[in-house]
């Protein structure tokens, strides 16, 4: 390790979401002398943080202030609006640097893959969350509101998010920076039922104990849970009362008080909000629009932890023009790299990523949801991360031969192509004048809605 | 909306909850850890890191735990940042063996 002490570790991480940022942190930590460039396709940074988490959860979006701190670090350069795999090429990346970390996440909504998913009024849930939080990929979808009824398929924290921006007072939303044009669609809903379908029990949903009951707090709402599920199985108890399990412990209680407004008499000027258990989608239901979801009752069976539901040939069809599915992610595949087709991951032992003999492509990492699921809240990447640059340390000595170029040579080469590639400065310039048109709307921003209008601001 | 660190985490101070805080909310008492308040976003990654089961969001706080609220606003404002997973305390395991964990 004696070349070592002269030697500096050139980083490329593809994504600038939170995983992104938390490895060029961890690499900074490292006592590991390094130059990250930080590559990311919208001219934006923070990923999910900008995209994916709730605009009605404006503290969470605060992280974006420690992200700062570290794009701001000298040795981080971010680099927006420079798509890998179109503008630059991965191997091109890896001659320019001695290691490329994929913190790509898991842009894509997995399927149900049932008959009718394709009918108009059928959703993944990714558009509709990229089209509130004023995601330029998402800006042209077309949602209809004008119906009473919407069923969400998917018992996680996604399904709560769309179910609250479902639901939720219009002048409570036109505090968030939930874009003006996406307002004026929700004011004109006519959404008063929302079903929150699940397809096995209440101690298998994996909501999180703080969302589920921010639910119940909507004043204008009336969550309810039939208190029929609520009735556990012998397996269903024990997996309830394994210690660890402390958060379906603490979700059964809120289930139980949801489960006390089932026969209350149901006031009409409140929406309605349904968790229903054990329903299996069999077909989304209508003659080129939606018009029902027909569900197949389920029944658990097999051991704790292990259970699995099988049908019990009981029908239950549920109206509606509206349906989300939210029943999981996959990530960006790339050529070269191994997706692990069950999970939606990029393939990798231990952080390093494998290419499709199964061999480790020596100098490429992932970290975040790409690496190992969409799993977890924003601190889960900041140790994932971690791990994934401990696994590089491991690792360093394969590469202080090398030279590598970096950061220099490569905006040299999107100069030559005419990439107009957005710095963190710019990206400041872009932020403040969001601030400031949000402020006097009386929001925290008002969001560029489209790739153009960002880059027009610099 | 507040997360706090209670009671369990006396004398265990495992810090895996440490890790995964994406603010450096946490704060290195000198027998446990407390998070400030002020810098803490809610976010819960911690919660379920901890082996003992000693953070808590308000919202579902044991009401004989309610004093760790102020405890953990006071003391997290005196006490150093800690940013990375550290030792334990010698004794953690079998501490954490006698909470029933």
């Amino acid at each position: 390790m004696e070349n070592a002490k002269h030697f500096t570790l050139q980083v490329a991480i593809i994504g600038s979401g939170p995983s992104g940022f938390f490895a060029a942190e961890a690499l900074l930590n490292s006592g590991i002398s390094s130059e990250i460039t930080i590559l990311e396709r919208l001219p934006c940074p923070y990923g999910l943080i900008r995209y994916g988490v709730a605009p009605d959860h404006q503290k969470l979006k605060s992280v974006t202030q420690t992200l700062d701190i570290i794009a701001e670090h000298p040795s981080v350069t971010f680099l927006g609006n420079v798509e890998v795999g179109k503008d630059i090429q991965i191997n091109e990346l890896m001659e320019l640097y001695h290691i490329v970390i994929f913190t790509t996440g898991m842009p894509k909504s997995s399927l149900l893959e049932i008959e009718g998913e394709s009918l108009i009024g059928v959703h993944p849930s990714s558009t509709f969350i990229g089209w509130y939080n004023g995601h330029p990929d998402y800006q042209t979808q077309p949602f209809d509101f004008s119906n009473d009824s919407a069923v969400i398929i998917g018992h996680g924290n996604v399904a709560i998010d769309i179910c609250r921006v479902l639901t939720k007072p219009i002048d409570e939303l036109r505090k968030s920076d939930i874009p003006e044009t996406a307002l004026e669609l929700l004011s004109k809903s006519k959404i008063n039922n929302v079903h929150l379908v699940g397809r096995r029990g209440p101690v298998q949903a994996k909501f999180t104990t703080k969302e589920l009951h921010e639910l119940g707090k909507l004043e204008n709402c009336n969550v309810s849970v039939n208190p029929k599920h609520l009735n556990l199985g012998e397996a269903c108890l024990q997996e309830l009362n394994e210690i660890s399990n402390q958060s379906a412990r603490k979700n059964h209680g809120i289930f139980q008080t949801y489960s006390n407004n089932f026969t209350a008499v149901q006031n009409a000027d409140k929406k309605q909000i349904a968790i229903d258990f054990m329903l299996n989608p069999k077909v989304f239901k209508g003659d080129r629009k939606l018009q029902s979801v027909l569900f197949e009752e389920n029944q658990l069976g097999g051991p704790a932890f292990k259970q699995f539901s099988t049908p019990c040939n009981s029908l239950l069809e549920i109206p509606c023009s509206l349906a989300f599915t939210s029943v999981g992610f996959r990530g960006t595949q790339f050529a070269g790299l191994h997706t692990n087709p069950n999970k939606g991951i990029l393939s990798n032992l231990n952080s390093r990523l494998i290419n499709e003999h199964g061999d480790i492509v020596y100098g490429m990492y992932a970290a975040g949801w790409v690496k190992r699921g969409p799993q977890g809240v924003i601190g889960t990447n900041r140790e994932c991360a971690q791990d994934t640059v401990d696994r590089i340390l491991e690792d360093l000595p394969i590469f202080l031969d090398h030279s590598a170029s970096g950061k220099n040579n490569l905006m040299d080469m999107l100069k030559l192509r005419n990439i107009h590639f957005v710095t963190f400065n710019d990206w400041k310039i872009i932020d403040a004048i969001e601030v400031e048109n949000g402020q006097q709307l009386g929001k925290p921003r008002e969001k560029f809605t489209s790739v153009s209008s960002m880059l027009a601001c610099i | 909306m507040t997360t706090l660190v209670t009671d369990n985490c006396h004398r265990c101070r495992f810090t895996e909850c440490v890790a995964a805080c994406p603010v450096s909310a946490f704060r290195a008492g000198e027998e446990m850890l407390f998070i400030d308040p002020d810098v803490c976003v809610d976010c819960g990654a911690c919660i379920p890191k901890c082996p003992v089961q000693a953070i808590y969001e308000d919202l579902d706080l044991p009401e004989q735990l309610n004093a760790w609220i102020e405890i953990n606003a006071r003391r997290s404002k005196v006490m150093p940042k800690i940013t990375k997973k550290e030792s334990p305390y010698a004794g953690a395991d079998d501490r954490k063996t006698s909470l029933g964990f």
